[in-house]
């Protein structure tokens, strides 16, 4: 299997050992070992839920320093609608498009003017009935790595198209190497986060062999420099760079957004990884009928509930709505088939069967037995003392060798007690 | 393990099917089944009354099962032919007085 990379990263001098992370984790990646949490590289989906939960902020998010933008020649901000959720009474997406120049960007390419041409290839896509419905979104990277280890049978239904980030990406190098005469490799494209899943996106892609995207900052380390600047600018009057997207890209920073994109009203929408893996395990067992599209969001909210922003997700989607009101449908109606370098996967997703036993059936049955019959000699209070998030996870542990079924508190004890009454027999007879 | 979603889907619906109908018409009964790398098989032996005329059984909405039966929600006459739907082989030995068994395969 080839090397993983993950923004979600462990701080291990601050690691305490606990095991809020554990239990909380969706595709039960983590484990604590010698009294520290370690990720399992290979299951770890970049959902950061471990980052919301830790209490001693032991789990981090590694994204690009914001001195990125000074090592190319043209640097290009992509900032993605969710950012502009961040601020206070911010009714004019313009200012944050300044502020981002002024910052010391070259450019600004908005991610919403990508999301509107990614919902109009959708929609095309649709008309054409060449999808397996229901479509399920492909914009998410986390949800998109959880189908991919966790619903083999679901990955049909990924919408094969680029999440607007790529896109942007793509369309903006392609536009400013036109404008300046720069080879692409002398231009930087460089997203503004709201999360680590996309960190690790443009990293590990899925669908592509290399993102365009050449680096990732975090929300949480622009909003305090761009804040600053956007007052500066409005009061000098110097807003000068106008937002090209409407209402449908702009959306897509909360969830509903992209299903509303669509003009379709055969949609369902789910937020926050629990509900998320909910709705694809009754996909998986056909339990929804009549809806073409699902959009999956691993945050609560969408990307407003990613963990790099700064505002409440809640309070952001408000933001959102009022900055929406004023704005026109779409500012972008592309003729998709000249997009289709930007826009089409050139390689399929693939199953990649981390939870996987055994990858002979006959072996993983006689391993599953065993599972059974160690779970059996388990407590079931799925404390997590052991480290691992449930007695079961434990026992598959050991059968895959990774654990001791001594690592459980109460089998321990109950072996060392029995070896005392024993003792005391001993004694007795003596 | 890696057994396909909707293999177990096939599965557990051919199954309930078939516990439902050993436990409406036959008081109860046995069943096996076998995991193979490539298949499931299913077994479901019961010692019940038996099926007089198992072309009729087969047939959607045929049910000889009784008011109380029905009054529960049962007793549809889909049980056969749902199992025979979900199922990628299925064949039916059956004795009237005897009992009933019933041999299901769910291929991956």
């Amino acid at each position: 299997m080839a090397e993983f990379f993950h923004s979600v990263r462990l701080d291990t001098e601050l690691c305490k050992g606990c095991i809020n992370c554990i239990k909380r984790c969706p595709t039960e990646a983590i484990r604590v070992r010698n009294k520290k949490a370690v990720i399992l590289p290979e299951r770890c989906i970049d959902c950061g839920e471990c980052i919301r939960i830790c209490p001693h902020h032991a789990k981090r998010a590694v994204c690009d320093p914001l001195s990125i933008i000074g090592q190319f020649k043209y640097s290009i901000a992509l900032p993605p609608p969710s950012l502009m959720a961040q601020f206070n009474n911010l009714e004019d997406v313009d200012i944050v498009l300044s502020a981002l120049k002024e910052f010391g960007f070259d450019d600004v390419f908005e991610v919403s003017r990508a999301a509107e041409i990614v919902s109009a290839a959708t929609r095309e896509l649709m008309e054409k009935g060449e999808l397996p419905l229901p479509v399920i979104s492909s914009a998410c990277p986390a949800v998109t790595r959880l189908i991919r280890v966790r619903f083999p049978g679901l990955i049909d239904h990924v919408l094969p198209l680029n999440a607007p980030i790529e896109v942007a990406a793509r369309m903006a190098k392609k536009e400013a190497a036109a404008r300046t005469g720069l080879p692409e490799s002398e231009i930087g494209a460089i997203f503004i986060s709201p999360c680590p899943a996309k960190v690790t996106a443009t990293r590990m892609p899925i669908g592509i062999e290399k993102s365009a995207v050449d680096g990732v900052v975090a929300v949480s380390d622009v909003y305090p420099k761009l804040f600053p600047l956007m007052s500066k600018l409005v009061s000098e009057g110097r807003v000068t760079t106008p937002s090209e997207a409407g209402r449908i890209g702009i959306s897509w920073g909360s969830s509903s957004g992209e299903s509303s994109g669509l003009l379709n009203d055969s949609y369902l929408a789910a937020d926050g990884i629990e509900n998320v893996i909910r709705v694809l395990e009754d996909l998986e067992d056909e339990k929804i009928n009549g809806v073409e599209f699902i959009e999956l969001n691993a945050c609560s909210g969408g990307c407003v509930g990613g963990v790099l922003n700064v505002e409440n997700p809640y309070i952001a989607e408000t933001k959102l709505k009022r900055i929406r009101k004023t704005l026109p449908i779409s500012l972008n109606h592309p003729d998709i088939y000249e997009l289709h370098e930007e826009l089409g996967w050139d390689t399929a997703m693939r199953f990649v069967p981390v939870m996987e036993l055994d990858s002979n059936m006959m072996a993983a049955m006689q391993k599953m037995a065993r599972i059974d019959e160690i779970v059996d000699q388990l407590e079931g209070l799925d404390c997590g003392s052991c480290g691992a998030p449930s007695c079961r996870a434990l026992a598959e542990d050991v059968v895959r060798g990774l654990a001791s079924i001594e690592d459980c508190v109460f089998y321990f004890r109950s072996l060392h007690q029995h070896d005392k009454t024993e003792e005391t027999k001993k004694e007795e007879v003596e | 393990m890696g057994v396909p979603a909707d293999a177990i889907r096939r599965v557990s619906i051919c199954l309930y099917e078939g516990e439902i109908n050993m436990v409406i018409h036959a008081n109860g009964g046995d069943i096996d089944v076998l995991v193979y790398p490539d298949r499931i098989e299913m077994i479901l032996k019961d010692t019940g009354k038996g099926i007089a005329n198992i072309e009729q059984a087969m047939q959607a909405g045929w049910s000889t099962a009784t008011e109380k039966v029905h009054s529960l929600g049962f007793g549809a006459g889909m049980g056969l032919p749902n199992m025979k739907t979900n199922s990628d082989e299925m064949k039916i030995d059956s004795t009237v007085g005897v009992g009933t068994t019933v041999y299901m395969t769910v291929k991956f």
